[in-house]
């Protein structure tokens, strides 16, 4: 046969590419599904563009595009749904604090998050701009002061716009936007639940900046719940169905996932994670999700973690797969150039590819109920199918770790010299160990002996020089509160040492020193010299004691020569 | 073709009854052909996507086929490969302008070319590249070498244009399949 070996065993088709695609857009703004009367399931795309130019709603079918419109606003996310059993489904794009609801690829309705209140000064402000009143500089220093005061996310969108906007921008928001501030948070992210099996209409769930989570109706684009819960949400997965029972798994900015259920009011968090949640899927009742450190955790629907896998590099995203005719099911997670398929246990394949991705969609593209969109960095996409007769049948654990026989050892290469040496060690091996023997004997014995030196010589003492090698010792004698101080100084060096003084040093507060500061003029080499002063403690009541230190300083150096340090004893109460 | 089955011909004698196997994927046109090979007064007028399998009879000059029409739905795929033993000829029909599928169909049509139910009994596979009216449908030479046959000398294929809805392409693609299975049938008698 001419195929390729590799390619053969692959479970996926070989990619096509879309023809003359360039497509930038988060995985948020892709779906599947049948949205004219052919009931094809098409490719929807809500293109960001480049900073605001170029947004559109793009339509693919087959291998081609088959539309585009203009989109007004930048599109954070997009879903397809049905509302409507008796004709076609419709498209939401979320932009900005608005649903666009595209039906027959028209624009049918715009649904718009209900206002949260305006902080009073903040919409006083803006009332006196518009009514030229104030001027805008005036506006900027009230709104910097409230961003101190109640913090920049309570803002209004516009006021935070207006804070980081340029001169002539802020022109430009005051003349358009200044009537009409409204305080609509903006949609982070979006998710649909079905009704009930019996009406397969979806639900909308939405989730806001302001930490609010909205269950909306898409017959009648009615409120029918509202959630708050305290951490923004970025990603929704819905699971069961709105009228029985359903619970929203709620990933939020702070790594936080949430679960709530139908009829319960207390939300708390599931899944609470010490590093950043990056994605969350559902697949096979499970939650997997995520996070910085390359993991994918595997936690059940009460957030109990059940399996984690080291990855080798970043994980881009998960996207769930599931393929019923065989019960298939698995997690596709997007690395720099491959994917990878994990469920609960085991790594299930590893597709390759020669461009940097940016996301992958599974689901019914066309006819093929399997089909995975790839989508590459440079903007094009590939679809590829799940083949009939893929299995998971071979299988690998995750956290791999190659088995011991099959580590391979470091065997030197036989060299002239590796076998002389050899011949020499079986030669004279009892020579090289007495050898070896006698010369560890040697290195012990020097050790001991410096060992002696030093704790014989340096008790207590700290000399901060190597050249002067000088030695003090400190004797306390009495009981207080007069203390006799006597200090001996023995220099080993090969100089005599002149012009020296020994400082005495405490807490005034509590010792008197006789003579505080003695003049050393000669330390002749080998020779001990001692120097003794009174000390008095000044209120043995206190009990209190402290450090003196002792220093030999000469009067050219920065540093001490010698220091000693003294512990002193409690002062016994004078004799009266 | 022999003497005997030319003269039988010739004289209107029972002709031989064969089965054939009609798979492809869903869409590319398998019961529209099937419609178009029957007489114009058992034709159906409404065609609708086939679910398991429908049994259409038709005959040719000397054949009496009974074809099982295959559904090409995904569920139903691997359905498909049970039929091949008892058949003496597959029909594999795709849709030229689906180029989003072509590697899927490869995959498919390597499954039944390889499939050792047609692979030893080595039973003729005509291979009908429908749907050819549609604008930017790929010819058959291109989807030949989209499908890497030309490398693939093995095994009785050939492959034909058609378009179901006029009828175009199918009477050659008929005549050659006829002309193969009596081959291999009298290749099996001997
Ligand atoms: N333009 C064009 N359309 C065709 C042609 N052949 C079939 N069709 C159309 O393709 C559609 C599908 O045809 P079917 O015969 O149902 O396809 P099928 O292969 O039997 O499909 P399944 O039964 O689902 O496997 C119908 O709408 C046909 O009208 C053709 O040659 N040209
Ligand atoms: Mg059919």
């Amino acid at each position: 046969m001419a195929k390729p070996v590799n390619v053969n065993q692959s479970k996926w088709t070989v990619p096509v590419l879309l023809k003359e695609c360039e497509i930038y857009c988060p995985s948020t703004c892709v779906a599947f599904g049948p949205i004219l009367s052919d009931n094809d399931s098409k490719l929807i795309i809500a293109h960001g563009g480049h900073r605001g130019v170029n947004m559109k709603l793009k339509v693919f079918q087959q291998l081609e595009q088959l539309s585009e419109s203009s989109l007004a606003d930048m599109p954070t996310a997009l879903v397809h749904f049905i509302n409507d059993l008796s004709s076609i489904p419709s498209i939401a794009v979320a932009a900005g604090p608005s649903l666009l609801i595209y039906k027959n690829l028209k624009p049918f309705y715009k649904f718009t998050v209900p206002s949260s209140a305006i902080n009073p000064t903040e919409s006083e402000a803006w009332k006196a701009v518009v009514n030229k009143k104030i001027n805008g500089d005036t506006l900027l220093t009230v709104l910097k002061r409230l961003e101190d005061d109640v913090a920049f996310s309570k803002l209004t969108p516009i006021s935070q716009t207006y804070l980081r906007a340029d001169k002539e921008t802020q022109v430009v928001l005051v003349e358009h936007y200044g009537t009409k501030i409204a305080n609509s948070a903006t949609i982070t992210c979006i998710a649909k639940l079905t009704k009930s099996t019996a009406e397969p209409l979806d639900i909308l769930v939405i989730g806001t900046e302001h930490c609010e989570i909205f269950l909306i109706d898409s017959q009648a684009f009615t409120i029918l719940e509202t959630i708050k819960i305290g951490s923004v949400p970025v990603n929704i997965c819905a699971y069961g169905t709105y009228d029985v029972d359903y619970r929203l798994f709620v990933q939020t900015r702070a790594s936080l996932i949430f679960c709530m259920k139908r009829g319960e009011a207390d939300y708390q968090p599931i899944v609470i994670s010490q590093s950043m949640i990056t994605s969350m899927v559902l697949v096979n009742k499970m939650i997997v999700y995520t996070t910085v450190e390359n993991l994918i955790h595997f936690a059940s629907f009460r957030g109990k973690k059940m399996n984690t896998v080291k990855c080798p590099s970043k994980i881009k995203m998960l996207e769930p797969f599931i393929y019923p005719l065989k019960q298939l099911a698995a997690v596709i997670a997007v690395f720099d150039k491959e994917i990878r398929m994990y469920n609960e246990h085991y790594l299930l394949d590893t597709v390759q590819y020669e461009k940097p991705l940016a996301w992958v969609k599974y689901g019914c593209y066309g006819r093929e109920d399997s089909t995975l969109v790839v989508a590459f960095k440079d903007g094009s996409i590939a679809i590829q199918i799940f083949r009939r007769k893929a299995n998971f049948d071979t299988k690998l654990d995750y956290n791999q770790v190659p088995q011991a026989h099959a580590l391979k050892l470091q065997i030197p290469k036989k060299t002239k010299v590796f076998i002389d040496l050899t011949q020499r060690e079986v030669q004279l091996g009892n020579r090289i160990h007495k050898v070896y023997q006698k010369n560890l004997f040697d290195v012990k014995y020097r050790l001991a002996a410096s060992y002696l030196e030093l704790t014989s010589s340096a008790s207590a003492t700290v000399s901060t020089t190597t050249v002067l090698p000088v030695e003090i010792s400190v004797d306390i004698h009495g009981f207080g509160p007069t203390f006799r101080m006597t200090i001996h100084l023995l220099s080993s060096s090969k100089q005599n040492l002149y012009d020296m003084h020994l400082s005495i040093i405490s807490d005034p507060e509590l010792y008197d020193f006789d003579t505080p500061l003695i003049p050393v003029h000669l330390l002749a080499s080998g020779q001990s010299y001692s120097f003794t002063t009174l000390l008095y403690c000044k209120d043995p009541e206190k009990a209190a004691n402290c450090d003196v230190r002792a220093l030999l300083v000469h009067a050219k150096r920065a540093t001490p020569i010698v220091t000693a340090v003294i512990k002193m004893p409690f002062s016994e109460f004078p004799l009266d | 073709m022999g003497f005997f089955s030319s003269l039988s011909s010739l004289f209107g004698l029972g002709k031989k009854d064969v089965n054939i196997v009609v798979v492809g994927l869903d869409n590319s046109g398998k019961t529209t052909i099937l419609n178009q090979l029957k007489t114009p007064e058992t034709r159906s007028q409404q065609i609708v996507p086939t679910v398991g399998h429908v049994v259409t009879n038709f005959s040719t000059q000397n054949l009496s086929f009974h074809a099982f029409d295959m559904a090409g739905q995904m569920k139903y795929r691997s359905t498909w490969e049970s039929y091949f033993h008892s058949s003496q000829g597959v029909i594999f029909v795709l849709d030229s302008s689906d180029r989003l599928r072509m590697e899927l169909l490869k995959d498919e049509l390597m499954m039944v070319m390889e499939h050792k139910d047609v692979v030893s009994r080595g039973i003729p596979i005509v291979i009908l590249a429908n749907k050819m009216d549609i604008p930017g449908a790929m010819t058959a030479s291109d989807i030949t070498v989209a499908l890497g046959l030309n490398l693939y000398r093995s095994g009785t294929w050939s492959i034909h244009s058609t378009c179901a809805l006029t009828g175009d392409g199918l009477d050659k693609a008929m005549q050659q399949l006829s002309a193969e299975i009596t081959k291999y049938m009298e290749s099996r008698r001997t």
